[in-house]
């Protein structure tokens, strides 16, 4: 039986996530089956509780990309925040299919980046680049980066797909100094510095949380006035105050 | 490696504070009660977090009680006392038995050695009790030495072994639980922040010494500080998404404080340290 899931919890559709939590531990408490000698009605209410609450909160942090092209994750962590939940990829749309909810649970602070289906990938310019764009779409990473390591010639393509493979097998800090590379080397590029801003999505959110806890001593340092990022930046600043109004941090 | 999981005391009230001592506190006393005095000297932040943790996910009944003990013998301190406090000492003394091995076996350490035969009665009771974790922690952390001692100079495998590591640990108490997967990546997350943060921070010292750092490569590029800020940041959102997914409401305060600052109390030190010193 498919429910709405801020009924199913006792939440107002602008409940914020610690509201929801709160809501769920309470209803755990009353149906939790071990705790109601396991009886079949409480486990098929904990059953809507859990999907209820995997719903709300599940679909915001993983966002609408759905897809793992991005590594053997559960499902996308570097997913967009406010992205619509009606979208294709959302993997709770089975289940809920005539709800539409468009995004309008109230925390929409994502960049609006358009999926990734969307882009329009410019042709990998050598044969054996455009090789290794097949291997990457067809989710070969390994073998990927095994043809990367042949090739001499690396233009700012070789470093995005680079990115891409090395993100595709869990190489984070690989992948980033891939595409930081790529960015610098052809700042024009609009797949770049989407890819680039795909992954630092959560770090976005992340810094956001931050700022109302940050050790004081990290605000004093010059080094992040170093700011490559600067340069190709589309990051809105979120006010989160970390760098004093320098912008040092952007 | 451990010791970057804590709190910053600058964010928490005076009762948030004491709470999380307690918890230290309470599993200082679980190693002991399970694994004699030996046992307390494996006693990490690390483990302590992952018990709260698992305390606020699944709210067991817990005991508070009050007492002082040879590291405060004069006033008495709260101690927090639950069902997972057993399993939190339990991967205390795995981990530190397999350090201290892997120690012994990288550096000839005489009392990486000593230590590792201390434990060695402990641990056998913790392996018995969880085969599957011990092995992964035995096998993971060998892996590293291995990588660390081939010289690879890339930091993501490394960190990526620390953190199935890790994420082993964090799932494995209740394996069946619908949490479990989100626990695991979690502590995958968390592993590799860890695996980084603590190459980020030996990197000088190592550079001086001639020692292995798979950073070293990294540190040559003229944006090294922002990439390892970016990185760690990336690692850490991720931990946090996995967290935040979590219906933890008790002790948030304590759990965000510690992801979302903590973690970066050794980083932010580091940066002040240098900021002085430039100034001079």
């Amino acid at each position: 039986m498919q429910k709405d899931p801020y009924q199913v919890l006792g939440v107002s559709r602008d409940a914020t996530d610690d509201e929801i939590k709160a809501a769920y531990r309470k209803l755990a408490k009353k149906y939790h089956p071990d705790l109601n000698n396991g009886s079949e009605a409480a486990e098929e209410k904990m059953k809507e509780i859990n999907e209820a609450y995997n719903y709300l909160v599940k679909g915001k942090n993983q966002g609408s990309y759905g897809q793992s092209s991005y590594g053997g994750q559960r499902q996308n962590p570097y997913g967009q925040y406010g992205g619509g939940y009606g979208q294709s990829g959302d993997p709770f749309e089975d289940l809920f299919r005539n709800w539409g909810y468009g995004g309008a649970r109230g925390n929409t602070t994502g960049q609006g980046y358009s999926r990734s289906t969307s882009y329009t990938e410019k042709e990998a310019d050598t044969p054996e680049l455009r090789a290794v764009r097949t291997a990457v779409l067809a989710k070969e990473y390994q073998k990927a980066l095994h043809m990367l390591a042949g090739i001499a010639t690396r233009p700012a393509d070789w470093y995005y797909w680079s990115a891409r493979a090395n993100m595709g097998m869990g190489n984070r800090i690989a992948a980033l100094n891939d595409i930081n590379t790529a960015v610098r080397m052809d700042p024009e590029r609009r797949e770049y510095q989407q890819f680039l801003a795909q992954m630092q999505a959560g770090s976005q959110e992340y810094t956001r949380n931050r700022s109302f806890n940050i050790p004081s001593a990290i605000c004093s340092n010059p080094c992040m006035t170093l700011c490559l990022a600067n340069a190709v930046c589309n990051c809105a600043c979120n006010g989160c105050r970390a760098c004093s109004g320098t912008g040092a941090f952007c | 490696m451990f010791g970057y999981v804590i709190i910053n005391k600058e964010g928490l009230s005076q009762e948030a504070v004491t709470r999380y001592e307690s918890y230290y506190c309470g599993l200082c006393r679980a190693l002991k009660a399970q694994h004699g005095n030996m046992g307390r000297t494996t006693l990490s932040y690390d483990m302590s977090f992952l018990y709260i943790l698992l305390s606020s996910l699944y709210e067991p009944e817990e005991v508070v009680q009050r007492g002082t003990c040879l590291l405060h013998p004069s006033k008495p301190r709260p101690f927090i006392l639950n069902e997972f406090a057993a399993y939190a000492a339990d991967m205390n003394i795995a981990l530190a038995y397999h350090k201290c091995k892997d120690n012994w076996q990288d550096e000839r350490k005489l009392s990486a050695l000593a230590q590792a035969g201390t434990l060695k009665k402990a641990y056998a009771r913790v392996q018995k009790k969880y085969p599957e974790v011990c092995t992964e922690i035995a096998d993971c952390l060998h892996e590293i030495g291995k990588v660390e001692h081939e010289g690879l100079l890339a930091v993501d495998l490394p960190a990526n072994l620390t953190g199935r590591m890790l994420g082993c640990i964090y799932a494995s108490f209740r394996p069946e639980d619908i949490w479990s997967d989100t626990l695991r990546e979690m502590g995958e997350a968390l592993g590799r922040f860890i695996y980084m943060m603590d190459a980020y921070e030996d990197l000088p010292v190592d550079i001086r010494k001639h020692n292995f750092n798979p950073l070293r490569t990294l540190a040559e590029k003229e944006d090294y500080e922002l990439l390892c800020r970016q990185g760690m940041e990336m690692l850490m959102a991720e931990c946090t998404q996995a967290f935040e997914v979590l219906p933890v409401v008790q002790d948030m305060d304590i759990l965000r404080n510690v992801l979302y600052s903590g973690v970066w109390g050794r980083y932010a030190a580091i940066q002040k340290k240098r900021t002085e010193k430039e100034q001079k």
